[in-house]
């Protein structure tokens, strides 16, 4: 009994040095400053629709390349968590989500704007989305060593049956058709082989060209994909006058419209169990943002006293909203972090610039860059405080940058995407590989093939395939290696309740799925 | 005008004219550099090459007398950079960071490459990095107890690589050649990086590894590995207790990695001179050791002849050990 009290002890002391250490290590103006301007880009591209989330993340990858490794990825969480944030925005003024999480805040939200009360609805959604943050990211930052440990029992043959289901997942989670978005994984499994044998270095589908040799950047893939589709139905629309300017026109918002202390109570309940939901939901990869909004709405429904005002204007429904897709934040992180798998597109581009500084994901991150780890919790409390803050602001702009026109903005963000892309590598040949993978999701929004299945996989497919060869090498090229351990067995098991489930989900139509993250 | 002293008039002007062509020749190699240069990464920034490169420019520019930039152009495992600096003026302005990856370990290994070990002039070697035998620790008394094990086991022994044609592939077949074993009575098993295989080491998916120092001395000193000898010809400051290859009679076993400053072919020889001058006087300084010691390298200068012949005598030992084996 003593000996697990004395472990439990050694481990919040070691957890406590440990965040000491983080603390040290972030601490710095540089650090501090990057994570408001970061929070509030993210609000910004949140805020306005037809900008998504990943296309903030992806916009602001090419330039954390020059900062330090903690830096870059303060700034990348900082996009993320304004981005999320900044979507209710226009979700609650012009009934228009910035983006998908946002959707289920749309409702109630739009509801109390109509009843002149948008400036509660505004202070309610930024106040759930940091109660709901700091829920998860708390409770993460205690478990984190945890998973750390378990992380060391992943060999190659683990790392293979957990990508497979990573790959399963989100490659049928993320489409309306679950066939559709595994021709797109496969895409971007197929689109990952070229360039060099991720094992024995070899070149293939080079064509002996050494730009190919060294294989498809993620970046201007990732860029090409996102921005220029953006870009295109940008243009094609430029002539409509829609709607929200016009709604924006009307709306007053009253920022002296604050919360009560009732109001806030109420709600407080509704915010945790959010950030709880965001968690759970956060940890598995491929879920994500907008179903822990829907579920964490769902829950918080079934246990309010005012039950039927959720939907025409309800204050809780907008905290249990806003906290389950911001609860999300933090969790995501842990699966990157201690196993190497991204969950979603932007912990997908977080993997990405992880790589590009030379370090590794998985089980030694934690052992070799702890302080970094660290570093990156104490970073995640600090985009909190900062949303807050930024929020404030953008509760009184956000009327205006809803507004502005995006025929004006979009030109900008192009050129600025297209010199990112060229400053990765300092190679010409990526910004070919940008426009073509552009052109090449345009074709595929045609044919109704989604995109993120594809990039997914382009990230996951080398790792699926290094798990695979080298377990085989590492058995002297018994494929029973495959299917002995136990973990291993796990997780072959959950892929094919998971796809059993998703087929029939898609047969009935549950709650919406990920359309975008 | 007597023919004596139109001959001295002729001797006269060509004189003024040779020596206004060797003031100008002379001018030239003082002029250079008279504008910024560019120091090109074949990697990626944040890894050890970068960081070599970035301690280099950081010292470079007061024996230059003009800035240095370090631009990244990674790809193709260094192929990519490479073949930017043989598409460029051979001017001195742009120069590449060589290391010992791109250029003798991956044209040693892969015939269809399209440079090889000689397609840029080298300047001057800047640092190496020792290498180290590590095993699980506890695993082994000492080198001769894993010799014994390694000669006498059923199955071929698994060693951990940070990649194909690394230093940490060809280095245990260094080990086994000298051993007078068979190349195939070892096995690699390939992983991404240097911490890819010292993770599966401590996992056990391995036997043993052989590779950069820097990557696994913090593995070494908390205990979770051991080392069991290093590729240095003198023992290594930081393991004191660690023997060389030399002492225990593998004199063979020299894999070492290498870093230095290079351009591209037929490079003006005073242009070189003016580099590998002030790489020399660069690497001398308190600045420079202090900070590539942090990174775990050990200093290394080498003048442009002697690194030349360095690096073909390199290449020369990997091609033979990579038809040895069978991969090219």
């Amino acid at each position: 009994m003593s000996d697990i009290l004395v472990a439990i002890g050694t481990y919040f002391s070691d957890l406590g040095t440990g965040l000491m250490g983080g603390a040290e290590m972030f601490m710095t103006w540089n650090n501090v400053l990057t994570i408001f301007f970061g929070v509030f880009i993210g609000c910004f591209f949140g805020a306005l629709p037809g900008l998504s989330i990943s296309l903030a993340v992806a916009f602001v990858l090419p330039f954390s390349f020059s900062l330090e490794p903690l830096t870059a990825l303060s700034l990348l969480s900082a996009v993320y968590v304004g981005a999320i944030y900044g979507g209710s925005i226009s979700a609650i003024l012009f009934n228009t989500p910035g983006t998908p999480a946002a959707a289920c805040t749309t409702a109630d939200g739009f509801a109390l704007t109509k009843q002149n009360r948008a400036g509660k609805a505004l202070q309610m959604a930024n106040l759930a989305s940091m109660v709901g943050d700091v829920t998860s990211t708390v409770l993460v930052i205690l478990l984190f060593p945890l998973l750390a440990q378990v992380a060391i029992y992943f060999k190659s043959p683990e790392y293979f049956a957990l990508i497979l289901f990573a790959v399963m997942i989100v490659g049928s989670l993320s489409g309306k058709s679950l066939v559709l978005g595994l021709i797109s994984a496969a895409l971007g499994f197929a689109l990952s082989t070229i360039g060099m044998d991720p094992i024995e270095g070899s070149g293939r589908f080079d064509f002996g060209n050494v730009n190919l040799l060294s294989g498809i950047s993620f970046v201007p893939l990732l860029i090409g994909m996102f921005a220029l589709p953006e870009f295109v139905a940008q243009l094609t629309r430029a002539r409509r006058h829609d709607k929200p300017s016009a709604i924006a026109r009307s709306v007053e918002v009253d920022s002296n419209d604050k919360l009560t202390r009732e109001e806030f109570r109420t709600s407080l309940p509704h915010m945790v169990r959010g950030g709880l939901i965001g968690l759970v939901l956060g940890v598995i990869p491929g879920l994500g943002a907008t179903p822990a909004a829907f579920v964490s709405y769902d829950q918080a429904k079934k246990r309010s006293k005012a039950p039927e005002a959720f939907g025409t204007g309800s204050l809780e429904g907008i905290a249990a909203a806003e906290a389950g897709n911001n609860g999300v934040n933090g969790s995501t992180l842990a699966p990157l972090l201690t196993l190497g798998i991204p969950g979603d597109v932007v912990t997908a581009i977080m993997l990405g610039a992880l790589l590009v500084f030379n370090i590794q994901p998985g089980p030694m991150l934690f052992v070799m860059h702890q302080d970094l780890v660290y570093g990156l919790f104490i970073a995640l409390l600090m985009c909190d405080l900062a949303l807050r803050v930024v929020g404030l602001i953008f509760i009184r702009l956000g009327r205006h940058v809803s507004r502005l026109p995006t025929s004006y903005i979009f030109p900008g963000i192009i050129t600025l995407c297209l010199v990112g892309t060229y400053s990765v590598n300092n190679n010409v040949f990526d910004i070919g590989v940008m426009i073509a993978a552009g052109v090449a999701a345009l074709v595929m929004g045609r044919c109704g093939l989604p995109v993120i299945p594809l990039i997914i996989a382009f990230i996951l497919g080398p790792m699926l395939e290094r798990g695979l060869r080298r377990s085989l090498a590492a058995s002297h090229g018994d494929p029973m290696v495959l299917v002995q351990s136990p973990i291993a067995l796990v997780f072959y098991g959950l892929t094919i309740i998971a796809l059993i489930s998703i087929i029939r989900s898609n047969r009935k139509r549950g709650w919406p799925h990920k359309a975008d993250a | 005008m007597t023919g004596k002293t139109l001959t001295r008039r002729a001797a006269l002007s060509v004189a003024a004219m040779t020596a206004t062509v060797m003031a100008a020749g002379l001018a030239l190699a003082q002029d250079f550099p008279d504008k910024p240069v560019r120091l090109v990464v074949p990697f990626g920034a944040g890894g050890a090459t970068d960081l070599a490169a970035r301690a280099l420019a950081n010292v470079l520019p007061e024996y230059l007398g003009q800035p240095v930039a370090v631009v990244n152009v990674p790809g193709a495992g260094g192929a990519v950079g490479v073949t930017q600096i043989m598409e460029t003026d051979a001017d001195g302005y742009t120069m590449i960071m060589a290391a010992i990856g791109a250029l003798a370990l991956r044209p040693a290994l892969s015939p269809d490459l399209n440079y090889s070990y000689d397609s840029v002039s080298y300047a001057a070697r800047t640092q190496i990095n020792p290498n180290v035998l590590i095993l699980p620790d506890g695993a082994y008394e000492d080198f001769a107890a894993f010799a014994e094990t390694l000669a006498n086991a059923d199955a071929p022994m698994r060693y951990g690589t940070a990649g194909a044609g690394q230093v940490t592939h060809l280095g245990p077949i260094m080990l086994a050649e000298s051993l007078g074993l068979a190349a195939d009575s070892i096995r690699p098993v390939h992983y991404d990086s240097d911490n890819g295989a010292l993770l599966a080491l401590m996992q056990g998916e391995v036997d043993f590894v052989q590779g950069n120092l820097p990557s696994f001395s913090s593995a070494i000193e908390a205990g979770q590995v051991q080392a069991l000898a290093v590729t240095t010809p003198e023992r290594l400051e930081a393991l004191p207790d660690v023997p060389t290859y030399v002492e225990l009679d593998h004199p063979d076993v020299s894999i070492v990695g290498w870093r230095g400053v290079a351009g591209p072919k037929d490079l003006p020889e005073d242009v070189l001179t003016v580099w590998q001058d002030a790489v020399k006087q660069a690497t001398e300084t308190e600045e420079w050791l202090e900070a590539i010691s942090s990174l775990g390298d050990e200093a290394g200068y080498m003048p442009s002849a002697a690194f030349t012949e360095f690096v073909a005598n390199d290449y020369d030992r990997y091609r033979a050990i990579a038809e040895n084996i069978g991969l090219r």
